[in-house]
C-alpha cells in the first residue's frame, strides 16, 4: 500500500462526528428565524395574510380593521414595493 | 431541575391566579388571552425548542411532556404523556406539569435521549428535533417497558404485511409507535430509530422518573376570565352541566384535538370554553356483564391501555386513529361530540352497537349510537348536554375488522372507512352489523348490506352478493381527498377483503 492510502494519525473523514449543532437541536437551544423575535429587541415581526380563494382578483383592500389590532404597526401591500 | 410532587394541601385555591409548573418553574397565566394555545405561550416565555410545523397535530414539532394520571394506578402515580402543545388552550395546564427539551437537559448535562440522538446524527435541520426529544421521552419513562430482545411484531399476522406495521418495539421495549406523530424531512428516520432502540432504563437517581412515583398534579378549579374570552375547568360533573346550562354555547374541551385545528387554522375563538378533561365522573372504566363501560374523557390511549384487548375492533381502531400524541389527548367523547362523517371511532363504535349516555342538570339519559347522528355535525345531543360515557354492549361478535383507506397509513383522515362486528354460528351469519364513514353526511350502518348477510351461509356466494350491496351504500361525494367513484369501489372490495383474510385466519388456525 502506498503512503497516501493508509489512515492518517488523527483522522477526521470516517470518524463517526455529531452534528456541529447536534447539542442545540436537541436541547432545543438552537435558534430559528421565529425563534429570534422574542430574543430582540424593538423587533417587528411580519405575518402574510393570504386571500382564501386559490384564483380570484382581488378588487378591494382595506387594511383599516387590521392596524385596530393591538401590536400592529403596518400592513405592508403592494402599494408599498417600488416600482410594482 | 428539580421535579417534586405537588404539596397535597395546595389542592383547589379558586382565588388564586392560573400557573403552571414548567420545567420545574412555576409560571403565571395571570394575563394571557384565553385562546392563546399552550405551544405559543410557551414560546413567549422563551421556550422556543417546541416548535410550529403545522400547527393542526400532525407534524409533532410542539410536542411537549405533561404529567398525567399514571392510566394503571391513576391515583398515587404519574406518567409522563407526550403531546401536541399547539392544539391546546394554554389555560387547560393550569395546576400542571410541564417539561419541554430545555427541561430534559442542557449541552453541558444531556438527557439520555438527548444525547442518543445527538451522536447517532437523529437531527440535520434540527427543526422536528426538540418535538421527537420530547414523544421519545415519554416512552423513555413508560412505567411498563421492559427489555425484550424476543419483540418484535405484536399484530395478528393473518393481516398480512400490515399487520407488523401496527406494533414495532425495539431490543429495548421501546414502542416505536411511540413517535407516529412526529415528522422528520430530513434523516429519513433511521438514525431517530436507531437512537430510540440504543436507550436504556432510566437510572434510579433521574428525577423524572422519581417524579412518576408520585401522585400527578391534582385537579384546579380554572376560572380565566381575558378579554377574548374565558375558559373555566369545573371539577365535578353537577358543576359541569351547571356551567353549561348557563352557557350552552359554549366549547367543549377535553384534549382539544379537533377544536385546536379550528382555533389555529380557522381561526375560531371561544367566548367560553370549559375544560371537560379531568372530570372524574367522565373519566370512569367499568366492565359488567352487560356492557363496557368507557368514560368520555378517557384519553384514546387510557383506554387502548386499560382495555387490554377486551375490545378486538377497537385495538384495529387505534393504531389507525391520526397518531400516538393525539391518541394521548383525544377523547371518544370529543370525536362523538364533533361528530365529524369522517370520525374514525363511529363505524367502528356502530359496528359495536355503542350506546351513549348523555348528562345535563335535567339527569342522564341514553341514546343509541345508531340513532345519534341527525345532519352533517348535528346530532340529537342538546346544547346544554355533554357525553358523559360510551357503553359498548357485550357479547362482543366474533369476526371484527375496521377498514380505514385514506392516502397515508397513518396520521391521516379518512376518504372511507368500514367497521365490522360479524357472527357466524354453525356456518351461518346470525348477526351482522357494519358501520361506514366518509360516505355520507353522518357516519351510517350499512343496513342494506347487514340484511344481505344475515340468515344466510357465510360463504364466498353470499359475500359476494353483499359486497354488491355494500357498494351501493349511502351517498359518497366527490371532495379532496376522493371522488364518489372510488368510495364506492372500496366500499365494494372491503367485504371480499374481509371474508377473505377471516378464511385465511381460520385455515391457520385449522392447521
Amino acid at each position: 500500500m502506498s503512503a497516501l492510502s493508509e489512515r492518517p494519525t488523527n483522522p477526521v473523514v470516517g470518524e463517526a462526528l455529531p452534528h456541529e449543532s447536534a447539542s442545540l437541536h436537541v436541547t432545543g437551544l438552537a435558534l430559528y428565524t421565529d425563534d429570534l423575535v422574542g430574543r430582540t429587541k424593538d423587533c417587528l415581526h411580519a405575518y402574510p395574510v393570504q386571500v382564501f380563494q386559490a384564483h380570484a382578483k382581488v378588487t378591494r383592500l382595506d387594511t383599516a380593521p387590521a392596524l385596530e389590532v393591538p401590536g400592529v404597526v403596518y400592513v405592508l401591500t403592494a402599494a408599498d414595493v417600488p416600482g410594482v | 431541575m428539580t421535579i417534586t410532587a405537588p404539596d397535597s394541601r395546595t389542592t383547589d385555591s379558586p382565588g388564586s391566579p392560573p400557573q403552571v409548573t414548567v420545567n420545574g418553574r412555576l409560571c403565571s397565566l395571570d394575563g394571557v388571552p384565553a385562546n392563546t394555545t399552550a405551544l405559543n405561550w410557551l414560546r413567549d416565555l422563551g421556550l422556543t425548542g417546541a416548535k410550529e410545523g403545522c400547527a393542526e397535530g400532525e407534524c409533532g414539532a410542539c410536542s411537549v411532556l405533561v404529567a398525567r394520571p399514571d392510566y394503571a394506578d391513576p391515583e398515587n402515580r404519574t406518567q409522563w404523556t407526550a403531546i401536541n402543545a399547539c392544539l391546546i388552550p394554554a389555560g387547560t395546564l393550569d395546576g400542571g406539569e410541564v417539561v419541554t427539551s430545555e427541561g430534559l437537559g442542557t449541552p453541558e448535562a444531556l438527557h439520555p435521549v438527548q444525547r442518543e440522538m445527538a451522536v447517532r446524527g437523529g437531527s440535520q435541520c434540527g427543526y422536528c428535533t426538540p418535538g421527537f426529544v420530547c414523544s421519545m421521552a415519554a416512552e423513555y419513562y413508560r412505567a411498563d417497558r421492559a427489555d425484550n430482545p424476543e419483540a418484535s411484531y405484536d399484530a395478528d399476522e393473518t393481516l398480512g404485511h400490515v399487520a407488523h406495521l401496527e406494533s414495532e418495539h425495539g431490543p429495548n421495549g421501546f414502542d416505536l409507535h411511540a413517535m407516529s406523530g412526529n415528522l422528520c424531512r430530513c434523516t429519513g428516520y433511521r438514525p431517530i430509530r436507531d437512537a430510540a432502540y440504543a436507550l436504556g432504563m432510566p437510572p434510579e437517581d433521574d428525577a423524572f422518573a422519581t417524579r412518576l412515583a408520585s401522585p400527578p398534579p391534582p385537579v384546579r378549579r380554572t376560572r380565566i376570565a381575558e378579554p377574548d374570552g374565558e375558559l373555566v375547568r369545573p371539577t365535578s360533573l353537577a358543576e359541569a352541566t351547571a356551567v353549561l346550562g348557563e352557557h350552552p354555547d359554549a366549547v367543549l374541551v377535553a384534549g382539544s384535538t379537533d377544536w385546536g385545528v379550528e382555533v389555529n387554522i380557522r381561526g375560531e375563538r371561544a367566548a367560553y370554553a370549559i375544560a371537560v378533561d379531568r372530570l372524574p365522573e367522565l373519566r370512569g372504566f367499568d366492565v359488567s356483564e352487560d356492557w363496557i363501560e368507557l368514560g368520555a374523557a378517557l384519553t384514546l390511549t387510557e383506554i387502548e391501555r386499560r382495555l387490554q384487548g377486551r375490545i378486538p375492533l377497537l385495538d384495529h381502531v387505534f393504531p389507525q386513529f391520526a397518531s400516538r400524541l393525539i391518541r394521548n389527548g383525544a377523547t371518544l367523547g370529543g370525536n362523538l361530540g364533533t361528530g365529524s362523517p369522517i370520525g374514525d371511532t363511529p363505524p367502528a363504535l356502530l359496528a359495536l352497537e355503542a350506546v351513549l349516555v348523555l348528562a345535563s342538570t335535567e339527569g342522564e339519559r341514553v341514546v343509541a349510537l345508531a340513532d345519534y347522528f341527525t345532519g352533517y355535525r348535528s346530532s340529537v345531543r342538546r346544547a346544554d348536554e355533554l357525553i358523559k360515557s360510551v357503553r359498548i354492549p357485550l357479547p362482543l361478535a366474533e369476526i371484527n375488522a375496521f377498514h380505514k383507506i385514506a392516502k397515508r397509513r397513518f396520521d391521516d383522515i379518512s376518504s372511507v372507512a368500514v367497521g365490522y362486528a360479524i357472527d357466524v354460528v354453525d356456518g351461518e351469519v346470525v348477526k351482522a352489523r357494519i358501520g361506514l364513514g366518509g360516505v355520507a353526511a353522518t357516519p351510517i350502518r350499512a343496513l342494506d348490506t347487514e340484511t344481505a348477510l344475515e340468515s344466510r351461509p357465510w360463504s364466498r356466494e353470499t359475500v359476494r352478493v353483499a359486497a354488491g350491496v355494500l357498494r351501493q351504500e349511502g351517498t359518497p361525494i366527490d371532495d379532496q381527498r376522493a371522488t364518489a367513484d372510488y368510495r364506492a369501489a372500496m366500499l365494494g372490495t372491503s367485504l371480499l377483503k374481509l371474508y377473505a383474510q377471516q378464511s385465511r385466519r381460520e385455515e391457520r388456525s385449522e392447521s
